[in-house]
C-alpha cells in the first residue's frame, strides 16, 4: 500500500484494532448460554448418532455433560456466540469432581479443559456414579472435597 | 501482434489485493452494522479478531518469503512453456482468469479431499461465523506447502507468472463479497457466477452440504464436475467444521491441523498409516473410528432413510 512493508503491517494492526472495537461497540462480546434445550439441539446436529443417557448443566450456563449407553462423553461448550461439541470414547477423558465442580480433561489439543460447576455436590457425586456405571470416565476420576482417589469404570 | 507480444515482455500487474483492502475495511463496517441493524448477518468480536488476525498473517508469510517461493517457482517453470510470448492484452488476461479459476476448482476440491492441502486450507472454514470478516480468515502456511502448484499448469501453457498472480489476485477479491448471510439469493446470476448463496452451502457443516460448491468465481466447474448443490431453504446452513475449534488464538488456528498430522504420524504403526495420516481424506483413521466428510454424509443418508422409512 505504502510501499514500506512494516508501515503497512503496521496500518493493518490499527486497522484490526479499530474494527475489533468497533464490534464490540456494537455489542460483539456475547457469550451463548448453555440451555439443557440449547445442548440437547447442538448435539443433535453436531454429534446425531449419539443417544445421550444422562445430562449435566452448568449452574451458570456455561456447559453441558452427556454420557450416552456405551459411556461415551459428550461435551457442549460456548465458542463466544456460538456452541461447540466435544465427544469422547469411554477412557479418552479424566473427570475430576471437587466439590460442586466437575472438570473434564482429554488429549486434544484444540480443546481446554472445561469445568462445569452444579447446584450442590450431591449432584455431580450422583452425576460422576451414573456415568462410572454406564462405563465413561474410564481414565482417572478424583472426587469429593479434596479427598483424591481413583476410580476405574 | 508484435506490439501485443512485446508488451508481454516485463509487463507488471498493480497488486490487486492490497488495493482493495480499503474497500474491504469499508465494507465489513457496513456489514457490522448491517447485522446490528437487521440481525440478517451476525457478528462476534472474538471471531471477527481471530479472522482479521488471520488475514494479517497470511499477508506476513507472504512477505517473509511464500508469495517470493510461488514466484520463484512459476519463474522457473516459465523457462519451459509451450507457448511463446502470449501477450499481455485483454483477451489473454480473460483467457488466463478463466484457466485459473479451472485451476482453483481442483485447488479447492483437492484442499478439502486430502489433508496435507486441507491443513492450510482449514483455517478458513475454522470459524462458525459466515461474514464478511471469514473471508479475511487465511491460511499462514498455504505456500510454504505448495498450495501454488496448481497455478503451474497456466505457466506451463504460457501465461507470464505475474499474470498468472494477479489473476489469482482478482479471483481472491471476488470471493470477498460472498462471504455474507446479508445477501439472499441473486436469480439468474446464480447460474454461471459463484454467489453467497453458493457459497454459504460450500462453508456448511450440515450434512448434506458437506463437499460442495468449490468454485471461486465461476459456479460452473461445480454443475459441471457433479458437486454442485442448492442452498435448501429448509436447511439453514450451520458454519464451521465438523469438529469446531474451541480457539480463538491465532496461532492454535493456523497450526492445530498440522499438530494433528503431527501427531498422529508420530503414532502411525506403519509407512501405509503415515501416507494416510498425510495424504488421506480428512478424517481418515487406520481402523476407520474417525469420520471422513463422506461418512458423515453416508450417516446422515442412512440416518434419513430409516426416518422415511415405514415403521415395522
Amino acid at each position: 500500500m505504502t510501499g514500506n512493508p512494516l508501515f503497512d503491517l503496521l496500518i493493518s494492526v490499527v486497522g484490526i484494532l479499530a474494527l475489533v472495537g468497533f464490534s464490540v461497540s456494537l455489542g460483539g462480546l456475547s457469550t451463548i448460554d448453555i440451555t439443557r434445550e440449547g445442548a440437547c439441539e447442538r448435539l443433535a446436529f453436531d454429534e446425531p448418532d449419539f443417544e445421550p443417557e444422562t445430562w449435566l448443566i452448568d449452574d451458570r450456563k456455561r456447559s453441558a455433560f452427556a454420557v450416552n449407553r456405551k459411556g461415551e462423553l459428550a461435551v457442549i461448550f460456548p465458542m463466544g456466540a456460538e456452541a461447540a461439541t466435544r465427544r469422547f470414547a469411554p477412557g479418552a477423558f479424566t473427570c475430576d469432581i471437587i466439590g460442586r465442580e466437575v472438570t473434564i480433561r482429554a488429549d486434544d489439543h484444540t480443546w481446554r479443559a472445561i469445568t462445569l460447576r452444579t447446584d450442590d455436590p450431591l449432584t455431580a457425586a450422583r452425576w460422576a456414579k451414573s456415568t462410572l456405571s454406564l462405563g465413561a470416565g474410564t481414565g482417572e476420576t478424583r472426587k469429593a472435597n479434596g479427598r483424591t482417589g481413583a476410580t476405574n469404570g | 501482434m508484435g506490439n501485443e507480444a512485446e508488451a508481454s515482455i516485463g509487463a507488471t500487474f498493480p497488486d490487486i489485493v492490497a488495493f482493495a483492502v480499503p474497500a474491504f475495511i469499508l465494507l465489513i463496517i457496513l456489514e457490522m452494522i448491517f447485522a446490528r441493524v437487521t440481525g440478517r448477518a451476525r457478528y462476534e468480536t472474538r471471531d471477527t479478531f481471530a479472522s482479521l488476525s488471520m488475514g494479517l498473517g497470511n499477508r506476513v508469510a507472504g512477505l517473509i518469503g511464500g508469495s517470493a517461493i510461488a514466484y520463484a517457482c512459476y519463474s522457473f517453470v516459465y523457462q519451459f512453456r509451450l507457448i511463446d510470448a502470449i501477450p499481455t492484452v485483454w483477451w489473454s488476461v480473460l483467457l488466463c482468469f478463466i484457466a485459473d479459476d479451472f485451476a482453483y476448482y481442483w485447488f479447492h476440491r483437492v484442499s478439502h479431499e486430502r489433508r496435507w492441502f486441507w491443513a492450510s486450507h482449514v483455517v478458513h472454514h475454522s470459524s462458525q461465523h459466515y461474514n464478511l470478516s471469514t473471508a479475511l480468515r487465511q491460511t499462514w502456511t498455504g505456500k510454504f506447502s505448495f498450495t501454488f502448484i496448481f497455478g503451474l499448469p497456466l505457466v506451463v501453457i504460457g501465461f507470464s507468472p505475474e499474470m498468472v498472480l494477479f489473476v489469482g489476485g482478482i479471483n481472491l477479491v471476488y470471493q470477498f463479497w460472498i462471504h455474507t448471510e446479508a445477501i439472499d439469493r441473486m436469480g439468474p446470476f446464480e447460474w454461471i457466477f459463484n454467489t453467497p448463496s453458493h457459497h454459504r452451502v460450500h462453508h456448511a457443516t450440515n450434512p448434506r452440504y458437506l463437499d460442495a460448491n468449490y468454485a471461486g468465481t465461476l459456479i460452473i466447474w461445480d454443475r459441471l464436475f457433479g458437486t454442485f448443490v442448492e442452498e435448501a431453504q429448509e436447511d439453514r446452513p450451520r458454519y464451521g467444521i465438523v469438529k469446531n475449534l474451541a480457539t480463538f488464538n491465532p496461532v492454535l488456528i493456523a497450526f492445530h491441523e498440522w499438530i494433528g498430522i503431527a501427531k498422529d504420524v508420530r503414532s502411525a504403526k506403519s509407512v501405509r498409516e503415515v501416507f494416510g495420516y498425510i495424504f488421506g481424506p480428512p478424517g481418515w483413521s487406520p481402523d476407520g473410528s474417525r469420520m471422513t466428510s463422506r461418512a458423515v454424509k453416508e450417516r446422515w443418508r442412512s440416518m434419513r432413510a430409516a426416518q422415511n422409512s415405514p415403521a415395522e
